[in-house]
């Protein structure tokens, strides 16, 4: 019966850390994409600001999101924020905007795992 | 490296936590979904242990889930006999008083030849001895000899003894036993008046044992 008891509470635990874990990805998926979203389509200064305080943002976040997300996941969304940055520097308007698309993508597929539905599960 | 060295620390002693709150049930893997549950147990612990990009979380929920719901199964087999004939299959009696069960070897996948092989490793070399055969649900064969080959006992003989009993560890390495000191209901005293007129101090005790008839045995370090 202890046994019992202390496997439930450890359970119960988990499951608390696993819903404020779905929160908390849910949120900095939501603000990040909000900061993407905030960007000029082409590459200017204003956009400078915008993507440092992502790059910020995102150091902080990645500390706590690496409990759930893969390693090779986090090094390719910090990867994509430089790019993202070195292409708004060059002023080059494709890449620029390919860049965006592709953070998008991985920022999607990084939120992908907290979210219930039939294909993620099968 | 390091990360391997500090992610292995951490898997071991959450596995080990795991089987201790498991308990000696699933290191005798009684039933099935104990079998299954320590098979799963050991993939999912070397997973962030060969592979660091996933995280160690990757290891530790699923345990956690795993454990969670073996406990839950354990108790509710061990509250519910009904719910143990849907989960577990019964034992079978593969020799029932002294013939073979042939619906119940072909039942259970079990050829002739087999049952004569376990039946040898029972040191019984024909099955015509054997009064039951029994197929635990852990898998392993309960053989019960019929009377006449079974082993003669002092009871046969008609002769009396003392039960011995088992031993009791009382000092192991010059420790206390402070379990079994409690269930003999045993003062340390007692030992140590004992150990006083042998001239022997405790740390120098490799072990001390006593048995059912209050039989004391002493080995000293390096004898």
């Amino acid at each position: 019966m202890r046994g019992f008891i202390i496997t439930a509470i450890l359970f119960s635990i988990m499951i608390i850390v696993i819903i404020s874990n779905t929160f908390l990805m849910n949120e900095a998926t939501h603000n990040m994409k909000e900061a993407i979203e905030s960007l000029e389509k082409i590459p200017c200064q204003e956009n400078e600001v915008i993507i440092e305080q992502l790059a910020n943002n995102w150091k902080k976040t990645s500390i706590w999101i690496s409990l759930s997300v893969s390693y090779d996941n986090i090094e390719e969304i910090t990867d994509m924020i430089s790019s993202l940055g070195a292409a708004n520097a060059t002023s080059n308007v494709e890449q620029f905007q390919i860049h965006i698309s592709l953070l998008l993508n991985s920022i999607d597929e990084m939120g992908r795992l907290e979210k219930i539905s039939i294909k993620n599960i099968l | 490296m390091i990360t391997i060295f500090i992610r292995t620390i951490i898997i071991y002693f959450i596995l080990l936590g795991t089987m201790r709150i498991l308990g000696k049930r699933q290191l005798g893997e009684l039933e099935v979904s104990e079998l299954i549950t320590t098979i799963l147990l050991s993939e999912i612990a070397s997973m962030p242990i060969s592979n660091q990009n996933i995280p160690i979380s990757y290891a530790i929920i699923p345990l956690i889930t795993i454990v969670t719901f073996e406990m839950s199964f354990s108790l509710l087999l061990s509250k519910f006999s009904k719910l143990k004939n849907i989960l577990s299959t019964p034992p079978s009696a593969l020799i029932y008083k002294g013939r073979i069960q042939q619906k119940e070897l072909s039942k259970n996948r079990i050829s002739p030849e087999e049952l004569i092989s376990e039946l040898r490793l029972k040191n019984i070399s024909d099955p015509s001895q054997v009064e039951y055969a029994i197929l635990e649900q852990n898998g392993l064969l309960s053989v019960f000899p019929k009377i006449e080959h079974q082993q003669v006992t002092l009871k046969h003989l008609n002769i009396e003894d003392s039960e011995s009993g088992i031993l009791h560890i009382i000092i192991s390495q010059g420790v206390w036993n402070e379990y079994n000191l409690k269930m003999l209901n045993k003062r340390k005293e007692e030992f140590e008046k004992y150990l006083r007129k042998k001239n022997i101090e405790q740390n120098k005790v490799f072990l001390l044992t006593i048995d059912d008839n209050d039989k004391i045995n002493l080995i000293i370090k390096g004898e």
